[in-house]
């Protein structure tokens, strides 16, 4: 018995070898790109998930997209300014879907109005009424229209037509039929997802395709692979052509060694430091207490520590890949490191004995930028205690003003700047009336008003919101990332998309 | 024993009830939100505020409690993916498969070599037979399988290029996964046979059996085995409720799509329903299984069975 079981062991590990054999030979007309979590569902009208960011311009088209920071049209010919809150878009009238349905103004209405219904797309709340016009013009009005609202009003909401979406068994679940080149062939919910170029894209106008629908290889697979060290391996042996989940520890493993290539992405990520400023805080009414710790923190060495040199200090509360970034900005002062200042400031600010708590998301990075800080504000006297919390718990505890002093924030926007700044400090945001960081502090809401409304929105405006921000010292910017996405040497040309995603169908092999 | 069976699948449902309260509860004080999860970063604090309301996490606990327990029990429904927006079921069914795959793959690694590995042990006792057995099984039992699944990667995957170091597939997707996850199981149910035979090896019967001429193998396998079978059941009935709900580690390091990694994703983003559908499909399962292992144990030994009859049949005599 026991020769049997032993035989039919090796006869099973033989097979298994020879069969494995042949995972790492890749075709010529796909390309596999590695994500870390499964989108779940496919549907256009779920929540933005880690999973579904990954795949999301692969399968979907939107009205417009973004290429560089600029809007370009996808699916909408021209968008029409018809006053401050309504906008007529135009869309191609020779548009159709993966089944051959023809997509009119009343689809991206139905779209549109799904979108809103599934409360899972929150910027879709600005949106007061969306109608057709005509066959190919949509009219859309707006409750409320900050800088940049409209860009992101106009790619949130992917579109379908009405008639694929009511054929569809499961709302799209598994089986997406979109206006996209690429159609979902095969979905294993937590394993793969794989899509094809079905060959009759509608767009056949090369000039007028934005690089996120372009579908420059025949066959795109995405596996989902939670564990990052395995991501690497996965890449390592050539079974996924692409990721950009490779660990930072990782990626120095590519550079260099033949058959790879790592190639370095801007991305709109940046990280902020925020001050508690609640009524009570250590940081309230202490302006030189939070410009102390600004200037005793050194954004360069957190650039070369925590990311091993693939970030670099900022000169905002937010990155300079945005159009609305003032390009002035990168000759000023701002917060650069000067521990001596740092320890006149804290004289001045008449602390002693501090004890703060300094709260971020876990991750590696996170950790090593925590550790930086908590030595360099040792140098002031002040002991930091490190509080990393996951991201839930994190989501949870920022609004809560006793669980933190110090927070590592994340900033980042698909717009613009003035979205940036409006998602920390506009107090209309938060349940408990302040700003990020809980301050109440009506001058910094009216700059932020006339920076974020569109009328109103300028470098003037932007600089004057930027330098009342420096100037109280609420929060500021450290670094913004760089990406490193390391791929095969199969794709020689990296493509990503605003988001920071890989577009596979963009990229040049 | 029909009737025992009987009592038994009703016991389940206060079981089943007490499991669904429980992790309701745990879900209900464990901090995070699911609303903000689903909203992303981009949302305010008002958005995710308003679709807290919308989904009804603003309720009391005991509203929210009784809607779950109705839901379930009253519907066998165990709801939507807060994040995906599916079925839970549909979700933890389609998962199952793969779960089950490895699951009694590694029940009957551990089962056919184990076994054997322990037997081996127990009649070569203090030998240097029981000594290389019960070093493999001391190694089994220490080795974590995510290390182990990690180096397996390494060389089989990296450096050699023999197997494929994710993803489902065929036959060769599931060779590193199942001897990473089984090695624990294999090396308890070595140690687990080699003491029950090591006991019953020393019984006068077996003496008796020896005595009366039978062969080795006869005594081990016709006198000895089925004697030392009570602990071994239970093990392997242990095991297979542990390797269901247990190969969470080994899902997420080969990428496997079963209920482990589907529940970790859903703790990760406190995707409630999953979690607590999760739990109670296992809970039910594991309910089953332990049945199982009872039944098992009346057609092993006798004098349990007689047992179970024998109640019966003292109910007659009384009446």
């Amino acid at each position: 018995m026991k020769k049997i079981i032993s035989l039919l062991l090796c006869l099973s590990m033989i097979a298994g070898c020879v069969c494995g054999m042949t995972i790492a030979s890749a075709e010529a007309d796909k390309v596999v790109v590695g994500i870390t979590n499964d989108p779940g569902n496919i549907g256009p009208f779920q929540g933005m998930s880690a999973g579904r960011i990954g795949i999301l311009f692969t399968t979907y088209e939107f009205l417009v997209t973004k290429v560089n920071g600029v809007r370009v049209n996808c699916l909408a010919k021209e968008i029409t300014q018809v006053d401050d809150l309504v906008y007529d878009v135009e869309i191609y009238d020779y548009i159709y879907d993966q089944a051959g349905n023809h997509l009119t103004a009343s689809d991206v209405v139905f779209s549109y109005k799904s979108g809103m219904a599934s409360g899972n797309l929150p910027k879709l709340g600005n949106i007061a009424d969306v109608v057709a016009k005509s066959d190919y013009v949509v009219e859309f009005s707006f409750s409320q229209l900050s800088a940049g609202d409209l860009d992101a009003l106009l790619m949130e909401c992917p579109i379908v037509t009405q008639a694929a979406y009511e054929a569809s068994p499961d709302a799209m679940a598994t089986d997406p039929v979109t206006t996209s080149a690429y159609q979902v062939v095969e979905y294993v919910s937590g394993s793969k997802i794989v899509m094809k170029d079905t060959g009759k894209y509608w767009q056949t106008d090369e000039s007028l395709i934005p690089e996120t629908s372009r579908h420059n290889i025949e066959n795109i697979e995405f596996d989902i692979i939670p564990d990052t060290a395995q991501l690497t391996n996965a890449l390592k042996t050539r079974a996924i052509d692409v990721s950009v989940w490779v660990s930072a520890t990782d990626i120095d493993s590519f550079k260099g060694v033949e058959g790879f290539t790592v190639s370095q992405m801007e991305e709109n990520l940046t990280e902020l430091l925020v001050f508690n400023c609640a009524e009570g805080s250590v940081f309230a009414d202490k302006p030189e207490l939070r410009k102390a710790i600004a200037y005793a923190v050194d954004s360069e060495l957190l650039a070369e520590g925590a990311y091993n040199g693939d970030a670099r200090p900022v000169k905002t509360y937010g990155n300079t890949k945005y159009a609305d970034y003032v390009e002035k900005w990168n000759d000023e002062e701002y917060f650069e490191y000067d521990l001596e200042k740092a320890k006149e400031l804290y004289a001045a600010s008449g602390a002693s004995n501090l004890n703060l708590k300094l709260m971020y998301v876990t991750g590696d990075e996170n950790a090593m930028m925590a550790t930086i800080i908590q030595a360099e504000l040792a140098e002031l006297g002040i002991n930091v205690e490190l509080c990393g919390y996951d991201s839930q718990l994190y989501n949870q505890y920022k609004y809560e003003p006793d669980q933190w002093d110090l927070m590592l924030d994340e900033g980042a926007s698909s717009t613009n700047l003035a979205n940036v700044y409006k998602l920390g400090w506009d107090r209309t945001g938060y349940v408990h009336g302040g700003a990020v960081n809980f301050v109440k502090d009506d001058t910094l809401q009216s700059l932020l008003e006339e920076a974020m409304t569109e009328a109103t929105h300028s470098d003037e405006t932007m600089d004057a919101f930027h330098q009342y921000l420096k100037e109280q010292c609420y929060g500021i910017g450290l670094v913004q990332k760089l990406s490193n996405v390391a791929h095969t040497d199969t794709i020689t040309k990296m493509t990503t998309c605003f988001r920071g995603q890989v577009l596979p169908g963009a990229c040049e092999y | 024993m029909g009737r025992y069976i009987l009592k038994r699948l009703l016991w389940m449902i206060p079981v089943m009830l007490g499991i669904a309260i429980l992790i309701f509860s745990i879900t209900y004080i464990c901090p995070g939100d699911p609303a903000a999860s689903m909203l992303g970063v981009g949302a305010t604090q008002v958005q995710i505020e308003a679709k807290r309301e919308e989904m009804g996490l603003n309720d009391p606990y005991i509203v929210r409690l009784g809607n779950y327990l109705s839901d379930v029990f009253l519907h066998f429904d165990l709801g939507d993916s807060y994040m995906y927006g599916t079925p839970v079921i549909d979700g933890l069914m389609e998962r199952m498969q793969y779960t089950l795959v490895i699951a009694v793959i590694c029940m009957l690694l551990q089962i056919f070599i184990g076994t054997p590995l322990g037997i081996v042990a127990a009649t070569h006792r203090n030998g240097l037979a029981d000594r290389i057995c019960m070093f493999i099984a001391m190694l089994g039992v220490s080795i974590p399988a995510f290390w182990l699944a990690l180096m397996m990667v390494v060389l089989f995957s990296v450096n050699l290029g023999w197997l494929p170091a994710y993803g489902i597939g065929g036959l060769e997707y599931y060779i590193m996964p199942c001897l990473a996850n089984c090695l624990a199981g294999v090396a308890s149910q070595a140690r687990q046979t080699r003491s029950s035979m090591l006991e019953v090896l020393r019984s006068d019967y077996i003496t008796t059996a020896k005595a009366k001429g039978l062969s080795n193998r006869t005594v081990l396998l016709r006198h000895a085995l089925p004697n030392a079978l009570i602990p071994i059941i239970t093990i392997v009935g242990n095991g297979m409720g542990m390797m269901l709900g247990g190969t969470v580690v080994i899902e997420n390091v080969f990428s496997i799509p079963g209920i482990g990694s589907y529940m970790t994703t859903a703790i990760n983003c406190r995707d409630y329903p999953i979690v607590m559908g999760g739990v109670l499909l296992l809970g039910l399962i594991f309910s089953l299984i332990m049945l199982l292992v009872d039944i098992v144990y009346a057609f092993v030994d006798p004098r349990i069975k007689a047992q179970y009859e024998g109640k019966k049949r003292r109910k007659k005599a009384n009446a």
